[in-house]
């Protein structure tokens, strides 16, 4: 259960690098345990979080009659999805700038301790945002069919559902 | 159910039955004392069975009919657009609501009198009472004004089948109304004959009794409208005031047999081109035609006791214990009268509901086409298919055209009755001349209206679902807005 969130992310692993992904589940190169915190559970729960709200807020504050067709609900979505993006990136380029993220899973090093090659880059963190993106946008979607139907102007956004 | 049958005579009593069916459209009741509405029976008495008032009053009371036919009026039912039921198939021979006065089609006044038999005496005292115009004159466009024509030709409709059809399906509680001008033809002559008629009807007929006990009501309708002068037209408004003058001066001393007379006029009035009679006689609705309408639901409330009628033994008559005459004002003098210029009592009874329907016809008009996405209209089915019914294009899209139109025309008129902003593109809520809508934030015009709309719920069948999801959603709206 505590890795749910962890593994859905690891369907789009091919986006960023498998060190990324490590450090990412909390390994700690220290104790060669993963027993940091588990950065896709804190990801994933602040980008499930975003996405309910911003569910709520379409469906039930803004609520409006003339922002009820699909690409109203597509703008929303896509809003929302920008935010995780920059939640995701922000998340972890700040770890990548401070040097938290272990050594072990940054460099690749010979025997003298000199560095051989970089295993995580800037980009890694791009688009680990654009998989919180997608990610988040399916939360987005699951919340948006299971909500809307307390929506008095948005029920049948982004489309109509016959039984 | 009772029925208030309502005799409308000549073209003015065309156009009040007219306004009257905007009225019950709209929502305004026809109901007695304890709230029952009234089944409401109307009859034409007009030999001009061409004139455009009187084919556009019976479409719109066949459209109304259609209308009302689809809703249901169970006690679950808030809705009250077409509240009162109209049947208008009273008459046993024909399914029209006009009453048939024999031998009047292409016949002139002279072939009707059978002239060309009469003895030297009897045409001498025939050409006394007749001019040659009057003689001369084709019976089948009315009366052009002459009520001494329309009081021979109208005193047969007693001997009618329709008449008969009428005094069979009356019955106990029932009431009966009538509806004239006192300045034209074919009210003037009628009213008369139609009272005395009623309250001396034969024993011979059935449902006789009640008739001549029956609670009776009228309208008489005095001069507010003037006719350009036409040289060969026999219609002269500069007569209207003497001819209105010679009537009262009869009815003072011979009219005593309604309960209730409502006497309504203006010194105000706007000039019509000349029409004699048949398609071309099309005149704008006025307010008088509507004051003339709500003496007919003033009518209706008024408990039986004070409409107490006996039959004179002697005579065999009917003869009211009392007879009591109203009138209908305004409290301000203007030219253009808008909700607040009426007392109090006439805004409680019409300006909410003629408001919520104004609503409903503003929104079919100009943005049904645009919210099929919305949500109510999905919820409900009302597709392009509800929408190209005929239900919605032919028999509402009918009421609403000319509830519309009817407005326009009274807008216009002198004096005006323009109430509403018609022109499109307004903002919805600021077309209620005088009053000051509430700010609503975020939602405003038709968005509200959709909101509205989107807000609230209705069961049975579509057609039924549609008119009352209408009447509930504006009744929301004027009170939001307007706090009606």
């Amino acid at each position: 259960m505590n890795e749910i969130l962890g593994q859905i992310y690891c369907w789009f692993e091919s986006l960023f690098s498998q060190n990324f992904a490590e450090y990412l589940w909390g390994y700690n190169c220290d104790t060669q345990q993963y027993d940091n915190p588990n950065m896709f559970n804190q990801v994933g729960l602040l980008s499930i979080v975003v996405s309910l709200i911003c569910v709520l807020l379409y469906y039930y504050a803004i609520n409006h009659p003339r922002f009820s067709r699909w690409w109203h609900w597509l703008i929303v979505l896509i809003a929302s999805g920008a935010i995780n993006l920059f939640i995701g990136y922000g998340w972890t380029i700040s770890d990548f700038r401070n040097g938290v993220i272990g050594d072990c899973l940054m460099y690749v090093r010979n025997e003298q301790g000199d560095i051989v090659n970089q295993l995580i880059y800037e980009t890694d963190c791009w688009m680990f945002g654009v998989t919180n993106f997608i990610v988040s946008s399916g939360f987005f979607i699951i919340f948006s069919f299971a909500l809307r139907w307390g929506s008095s102007n948005c029920r049948y956004s982004p489309f109509v559902i016959r039984p | 159910m009772s029925k208030l049958y309502i005799f409308g005579i000549g073209g003015t009593g065309s156009r009040v039955l007219k306004s009257l069916t905007m009225l019950m459209a709209a929502g305004v009741k026809v109901r007695d004392t304890s709230g029952q509405c009234y089944e409401i029976v109307p009859i034409v008495i007009d030999p001009d069975h061409a004139a455009a008032d009187l084919t556009r009053t019976v479409k719109l009371m066949r459209d109304y009919k259609k209308v009302r036919n689809r809703i249901d009026f169970n006690t679950a039912s808030a809705n009250t657009f077409f509240a009162n039921d109209i049947n208008l198939n009273v008459f046993s021979e024909h399914s029209n609501i006009t009453m048939n006065l024999g031998n009047t089609q292409d016949t002139d006044f002279k072939t009707y009198i059978g002239w060309a038999a009469m003895q030297e005496a009897n045409s001498a005292l025939a050409s006394m009472l007749f001019s040659d115009n009057n003689l001369n004159s084709m019976m089948d466009v009315g009366f052009k004004g002459n009520p001494n024509i329309g009081s021979v030709v109208l005193n047969q409709f007693a001997a009618s089948t329709e008449f008969r059809d009428f005094a069979a399906s009356f019955a106990q509680n029932d009431r009966i109304f009538i509806i004239s001008s006192i300045f034209g033809g074919t009210g003037a002559s009628g009213f008369p004959l139609l009272l005395k008629n009623l309250r001396a009807i034969s024993n011979n007929i059935n449902g006789n009794g009640l008739i001549k006990k029956a609670p009776i009501g009228a309208v008489s309708v005095f001069p507010y409208f003037e006719v350009s002068v036409a040289d060969n037209s026999q219609i002269n408004s500069s007569t209207f005031i003497s001819k209105t003058k010679a009537a009262l001066s009869y009815y003072d001393k011979n009219m005593t047999e309604a309960n209730i007379l409502y006497y309504i006029g203006d010194n105000v009035s706007k000039q019509y081109d000349n029409s004699e009679g048949g398609t071309t006689q099309q005149n704008d609705a006025h307010f008088i035609e509507l004051a003339a309408a709500l003496a007919i639901v003033d009518f209706a409330q008024i408990p039986d006791d004070q409409l107490n009628t006996k039959v004179d033994s002697k005579t065999n008559t009917g003869v009211p214990e009392t007879v009591e005459y109203k009138e209908f004002g305004i409290i301000r003098e203007t030219s253009e009268i808008i909700f607040s210029d009426m007392d109090i009592v006439t805004q409680t009874l019409i300006k909410k509901p003629m408001t919520q329907f104004f609503l409903f016809c503003k929104y079919m008009n100009e943005q049904i086409a645009s919210s099929t996405r919305q949500t109510w209209a999905i919820s409900n089915n009302f597709d392009s298919a509800f929408l190209c019914s005929a239900f919605y294009q032919s028999d509402l899209s009918g009421i609403k055209d000319a509830y519309l139109e009817w407005l326009a025309e009274m807008s216009k008129n002198h004096r005006a009755f323009t109430p509403y902003e018609l022109k499109t593109g307004n903002n919805l809520f600021r077309s209620v001349k005088g009053e000051k809508p509430k700010k609503t934030w975020f939602k405003d015009n038709y968005v509200l209206f959709d909101a509205t709309l989107n807000n609230t719920r209705t069961n049975g069948e579509p057609e039924h679902r549609f008119v009352e999801l209408f009447y509930k959603a504006t009744e929301k709206l004027v009170k939001r807005k307007f706090n009606m």
